[in-house]
């Protein structure tokens, strides 16, 4: 295999940093360059954890007393690039907003099947101080498990069983939502333009290499919202588990991700 | 024969480069559909449109989309000054500099002690508490703004993101071509020059923001020999940091001598405004009450050459006489070189005899000289500064101090 040719995650050293930024004197802007070696490293971490694609959960059953559950969808945070001939990586609006509208439909009526009350979050109470504390806590919290249940390396020695907590002091967010849990689904893809699919060909026929296509990668994670707990989670990370530009396939995305929800 | 493959091989890259390209510009045009505004020297036709958004099927549209979310996120950031008459005295001046473009410049003051001030492809500006730190006048900040402004109406980073893209797609032919002929490594050459290129058409931009930053400055009023000012002030920081600021071929932004000449080449062939605003006072006035943490946060960089500089260039301020006085000795403190601790409480007593109001010297005094001998001076300074300073947020933590030099 010549050399020449890296996959994509690499070649798009020649793309950092990225101009999202024209700064004054350096070009910097708050926290948004980070160093090749770092989204490297990141990619890497992707490819050895892709095989790691355990559920964690501390309850199999949603608590119904009697009625059925409210669970509050979050929204979706997702994001779908295109990845150009050299490999640079183009978030696409289109795809994003399409993908956003399906990812929503799909999560609420696969909770419907699962006897559950789905609630939309309305953004406009987001202005609360404590909404974006309990976002942004849930943010740090749901990184450490990443990194402490899937990624190889980092597990912790000392911790056995799946015990996550967000703490129960968001109490003005319970009476905001009026809801048992929260939902929260993150979701990016990647896919090549007709430009690199036809350079992978051209590459193959030439040398016999294919350069890096995209990966697609998920978590989710279910929220106690009275107890703070996380009480499901599951991640994946894979070539592809279901376009979620188109209908179908997101419903089949969310059926994966959404494995072994509480039932 | 070697020359003629190479030749077959060269035509076939070019046409696979051209491709690329065509594939590339699905951004509808950058300067499709914009009537010229008239009269204006720096917006021409080339600007974006007052109130614009692109489309969301758009190479912009996604660039956008991702940067909105930046800016949810810098909303609540904790690193966001949020001072509210800071915010209104500064965006004012942001407004009026970009005039018809006002609601589409939106500015946010992050705490970050680097020169700098950034402006993204959506028209949220970051301002660095560092650069508020480091200039004197309204002018100086209008320079840097108009700058700022400038990179907004010309699209600055959405070309720059293009301009990437163009070159290292058709780099990816250049590697085909290469290995074709066996010569792969001639490849990282390509790259090498690519690179420089990508940096050489940054600081083309970076020119042509330095003039549209000073055109705008002049129309609101201001005075433009402030805009070389600011980079003096640099270069002499630049020149006494430990690493310098003189790499070219990479830089994306010019050198600051070579910014410094052109800046006032163009000042001096403009037609300038009879009366020329500079705004030194009201603008100490408006950042007075935040210098010092400003400056705090400086001396945690632990670049304390540099920290002198900026110090040096430090105007007095008018809400406390004796300021420069303690915030050199909070350097001397901070950098711990020999005999710190006689030569620091010399500036904080020069501070309070300026001042002897300001509480903040008594304090530094007292911490000082609580883990040596003079623990007596050490009390006295402690309640000066209480009885200063009676509602202070560490009034637990000192008196707990003076338990500790009772016993």
């Amino acid at each position: 295999m010549p050399v020449f040719l890296l996959p994509y995650p690499v070649v798009t050293e020649l793309f950092w940093p990225p101009d999202r930024v024209a700064g004054l004197q350096f070009g910097g802007g708050m926290g948004y360059y980070r160093s090749p070696g770092m989204i490297v490293g990141c990619f890497l971490l992707f490819f050895v954890s892709a095989c790691a694609q355990t559920v964690h959960h501390s309850i199999t059953t949603l608590e119904r007393r009697p009625d059925n559950p409210r669970i509050l969808v979050m929204p979706v945070d997702v994001e779908i690039y295109e990845i150009s001939v050299g490999g640079a990586l183009e978030l696409k609006a289109e795809w994003t907003e399409r993908s956003r509208n399906n990812l929503e439909q799909v999560i609420e009526s696969a909770l419907r099947k699962n006897a559950a009350v789905p609630v939309t979050y309305i953004p406009e109470t987001k202005a609360s101080q404590d909404h974006l504390q309990f976002l942004k806590l849930h943010g740090s919290v749901g990184r450490a498990i990443i990194l402490n249940h899937y990624t190889p390396g980092f597990a912790l020695p000392t911790k056995d069983s799946f015990e996550w907590t967000l703490g129960s002091v968001f109490e003005s967010f319970q009476t905001d939502v009026n809801s048992d849990y929260a939902l929260f689904v993150f979701m990016r893809d990647h896919h090549s333009s007709p430009g690199r699919v036809i350079t992978g060909v051209l590459t193959a026929l030439l040398f016999g290499y294919v350069p890096g296509t995209g990966l697609q990668t998920g978590f989710a994670s279910l929220v106690d919202i009275k107890s703070g707990e996380i009480v499901w989670f599951n991640r994946l990370v894979k070539a592809s588990f279901g376009d979620v530009r188109d209908s179908t396939k997101a419903q089949t995305a969310i059926e994966v991700l959404l494995s072994e929800f509480p039932k | 024969m070697i020359r003629a493959r190479y030749a077959v091989y060269a035509i076939f890259c070019l046409g696979l480069a051209a491709c690329a390209q065509g594939d590339d510009g699905r951004n509808g045009g950058i300067h499709a559909g914009f009537p010229p505004v008239r009269g204006e020297k720096s917006i021409d036709e080339t600007s974006i449109m007052p109130g614009y958004r692109p489309e969301l099927e758009t190479m912009e549209g996604g660039i956008w989309s991702q940067v909105e979310k930046l800016e949810e996120a810098t909303k609540t950031s904790g690193k966001r000054v949020t001072d509210e008459k800071l915010n209104a005295y500064i965006s004012k001046i942001v407004c009026d500099l970009a005039g018809t473009y006002c609601s589409d410049i939106r500015l946010y003051i992050i705490e970050n002690p680097t020169f700098n001030a950034s402006m993204f492809p959506n028209g949220m500006m970051h301002v660095n508490t560092g650069f508020l730190l480091r200039i004197q006048s309204e002018a100086q900040m209008a320079a840097v703004f108009g700058h700022e402004i400038g990179h907004y109406l010309k699209r600055h980073s959405l070309k720059r993101t293009q301009d990437k893209h163009v070159k290292a797609n058709a780099f990816v032919f250049v590697q085909i071509g290469f290995a074709l002929v066996n010569a792969a490594p001639l490849g990282d050459l390509i790259r090498l020059a690519l690179q420089g290129s990508i940096s050489a058409y940054s600081r083309d931009q970076e020119r042509e923001a330095d003039s549209i930053g000073l055109d705008l400055m002049v129309k609101g009023g201001y005075s433009p020999g402030a805009a070389p000012e600011i980079w003096e002030n640099l270069f002499e920081e630049g020149s006494k940091a430990s690493k310098g600021l003189n790499y070219l071929f990479f830089g994306s932004h010019p050198l600051p001598r070579e910014r410094i000449e052109s800046l006032r080449r163009q000042a001096e062939a403009m037609d300038l405004p009879v009366k020329q605003r500079i705004g030194e006072t009201t603008f100490l006035e408006m950042i007075a009450p935040f210098r010092e943490g400003w400056f705090q946060q400086q001396l945690s960089q632990e670049s304390f050459k540099e920290s002198k500089v900026v110090l040096k260039n430090m105007a007095p301020s008018p809400l406390y006489p004796g300021e420069l006085h303690f915030l050199r000795g909070e350097l001397i403190r901070r950098e711990r070189e020999k005999d710190f601790v006689p030569r620091a409480i010399e500036y904080y007593q020069k501070a309070i005899e300026m001042d002897p109001d300001d509480s903040r010297p008594y304090k530094a005094i007292g911490l000082l000289l609580m883990k040596t001998k003079q623990k007596e001076r050490a009390r006295t300074n402690f309640h000066s500064y209480l009885s200063h300073a009676p509602q202070a947020v560490d009034r637990g933590v000192i008196e707990q101090y003076l338990k500790e030099l009772d016993k």
